[in-house]
């Protein structure tokens, strides 16, 4: 059967048994596969996307934690690294992880990507697709004017401590400063995949199935011929199975995309799928100040610090920590506060006072993706220099607070560090790192199916045919900074690629 | 935030303390909850439910008498409510989590369950947990926390003591 273009939830248009035929099956409809979805849908290719997660038009956010981190959240919000040491927050629904980020579009450094050494990836091979992105998103540079005040407190302590520091670009029009991106849009302002990309692949013909489940890529011999998908249920339980039939695109992020491979047992010469997993680690430190902050009007991250940040793969560069805004609504702060009870409460009372940072590392630890029948594993233990390097970050956050006028800096281990002036600041260092102690979180999974190894410079499987991967997972390296303008560009560039091969075929 | 039950069985205490609390918690007392109560529960069994309301009236202990109790905010169903949501690993993770919580003083020859300690026998186990130099305990406090945290705080009535808004868009509650 062929199906409408248009946004289905899955269960109303098809049924169990039921085989879809298309040129095209993308598996995810975030930033990669929204773009490989749009780019051969115009091309004249019939496609469908599969996406486990709900269709929620932004005129149901509601803006509260309690409903919209379930209804945008893998796993209600609660997926974690197999030690539960990083809490991992991934996007599911339509439009993936670009429904909940902070709209940050940042190209990936040069350094980075001429690193890789692989043809077609370079920044100058790259720069024409991050040119069509920037120009489709609407992206533009923030400025004095978008600060509130928890970003103004991490750049009065870059200017005081004369670090490097500057304005950070983003995709928005229209933006309320509420303050609740991370919640989704509810003034539909995130020019994102949700409301770019999806609707203009539906424009030029594409069907979407939301609240439909990947659960196999279907090969005959070395050709990729479709995708096996279960229909869930309200509860998003998993019910019958369908197949959808054509050229088969993994889109479904660095977790999902290398989760399904390896349930798909694909080919794996290289032994590398799902073994090198960064997922960018970021420790939060807290500032107490006199002053009121409000951290959660406005928009939340406008400015970054990139003193600690230097693009050196030597292995004693303990310098990879991008440090940037990172306030949070009360569930979200007080899971990080330590703690609990009373004590715990009168640190809450301080939530309009306080300022938070965070060190984001560009990560070397290779963690892993592992499926244990229907379970997901995701393995992820910080090496040796990725601790050091963490815990420099983190100093560098609490000497920023400090020198932004900070009367206390909070470091949350489990014994939290309270720190008054800078002589104390080695004490977070001498710390030292454990898993939980800090808490860490994670929003950037990539490198599961790294180019050069799983895939070629196309995109294309390695020793498949008509298979592609158009996400986070193709980055052989972490980036060392928000990697959705790198994903949409990905998914440009690999779209182009597909395009041309189905052409010839 | 959730615990993983196949990380405690890698590793032998944990294996143990599992495999323990499910026969102890099999063997030991009624759990009795308000018929309306159980009614309204989807995940947890009365005893889950009851061991889950002792832990969420410690992790979120006012300060002072005034505020909202996580009774008032009904912590718990909530919890049960958001468990409804997860896959079943992740919710037989939580359940076997709560015995282990309810029956862990056992294998730590305290003679006593959670729910029948006093507040502050509570206070220390929790802390015991929080602060454990096992990674697992940390795990299963922390699961715990987030859960009841996210109960409490997203409840209108706790947000004045933050100064908190809330939402800038008034929509109806999804549920």
């Amino acid at each position: 059967m062929k199906l409408a273009a248009g946004i289905h939830r899955a269960r109303d248009v098809v049924s169990g048994g039921a085989t879809v035929d298309a040129d095209v099956v993308v598996v995810g409809t975030g930033a990669g596969g929204s773009m490989v979805a749009r780019e051969a849908a115009r091309a004249g290719l019939t496609v469908v996307a599969l996406e486990e997660g709900a269709h929620t038009p932004t005129t149901e956010f509601t803006q509260r934690e309690d409903e919209m981190i379930p209804l945008l959240f893998q796993d209600a919000g609660g997926r974690t690294t197999a030690d539960g040491a990083v809490t991992l927050l991934q996007g599911r629904g339509v439009g993936g992880s670009t429904v909940h980020n902070t709209n940050l579009c940042k190209r990936a450094p040069a350094p980075v990507l001429d690193g890789w050494g692989l043809a077609g990836w370079s920044a100058a091979a790259l720069a024409p697709h991050y040119e069509v992105v920037e120009r489709d998103l609407s992206v533009s540079a923030l400025g004095e004017g978008d600060l509130n005040r928890n970003n103004a407190v991490l750049k009065r302590g870059v200017e005081k401590l004369g670090w490097k520091g500057g304005f950070l670009h983003h995709n928005r029009r229209g933006c309320a400063r509420s303050g609740f991106c991370e919640l989704g849009c509810a003034f539909d302002a995130k020019e994102n995949a949700q409301k770019v990309l999806v609707p203009q692949a539906v424009a030029a013909g594409a069907a979407v199935l939301a609240e439909c489940r990947a659960t196999k890529i279907l090969l005959d011999g070395k050709r990729a011929v479709g995708v096996e998908a279960r229909l869930l249920d309200e509860r998003g339980r998993p019910g019958a199975t369908i197949t959808v039939r054509g050229a088969v695109v993994l889109a479904g992020s660095a977790v999902g995309s290398a989760a399904l491979a390896l349930k798909s047992r694909l080919p794996d010469p290289a032994r590398a799928v799902g073994r090198t997993l960064r997922i960018h680690p970021g420790a939060a430190v807290a500032g107490i100040f006199d002053e009121i902050i409000e951290g959660w009007q406005g928009i939340p991250q406008v400015y970054e610090c990139t003193e600690k940040l230097v693009f050196d793969e030597r292995p004693d560069n303990d310098d990879r920590a991008w440090i940037i805004p990172a306030f949070a609504h009360p569930v979200g702060l007080g899971s990080a506060l330590p703690g609990f009870g009373a004590a715990h409460m009168k640190r809450m009372r301080l939530y309009p006072r306080i300022a938070v940072i965070s060190a984001m590392l560009h990560d070397r630890t290779a963690g892993t993706v592992e499926v244990d029948g229907e379970r997901l594993k995701i393995k992820y233990a910080l090496e040796a220099g990725d601790q050091r390097a963490l815990l420099k970050g983190m100093r560098a956050c609490a000497e920023l607070l400090l020198a932004a006028g900070a009367k206390t800096v909070m470091v949350p281990f489990v014994r939290p560090l309270e720190l008054t002036k800078a002589s104390e600041l080695d004490a977070i260092v001498a710390h030292g790192y454990r898993p939980l102690d800090p808490l860490l979180t994670a929003v950037h999974p990539m490198g599961t199916l790294p180019l050069g190894r799983v895939v070629d410079e196309e995109g294309r499987w390695r020793g498949l045919e008509r298979l592609w991967v158009a996400d986070g997972s193709l980055f052989p390296t972490s980036l060392g900074g928000p990697p959705q303008l790198s994903i949409y560009a990905a998914g440009h560039k690999i779209g182009g690629h597909l395009v041309a091969e189905l052409r010839r075929a | 935030m959730i615990t993983r039950r196949r990380f405690l069985k890698r590793t032998i205490g944990g294996a143990l303390l599992l495999g323990g609390a499910y026969v102890v918690g099999r063997q030991l007392g009624r759990y009795p909850v308000e018929e309306a109560t159980a009614r309204r529960l989807t995940v947890l069994s009365p005893k889950e439910y009851t061991v889950l309301a002792a832990v969420a009236r410690r992790i979120c202990a006012g300060d002072d008498a005034g505020v909202p109790t996580s009774d008032d905010t009904q912590v718990a169903l909530f919890v049960d409510g958001y468990l409804a949501r997860l896959d079943d690993g992740l919710r037989s993770d939580v359940k076997a989590l709560l015995q282990l919580v309810e029956h862990g003083g056992f294998f730590r020859l305290r003679a006593k369950r959670f729910t029948q300690m006093a507040p502050d026998e509570q206070d220390a186990m929790l802390a015991d947990w929080e602060q454990s130099r096992l990674a697992v305990r940390r795990q299963g406090f922390q699961a715990l926390k987030t859960m009841c945290l996210l109960g409490y705080w997203r409840d209108d009535r706790t947000w004045p003591m933050l100064g908190y808004t809330g939402p800038m868009v008034k929509r109806p509650r999804k549920s």
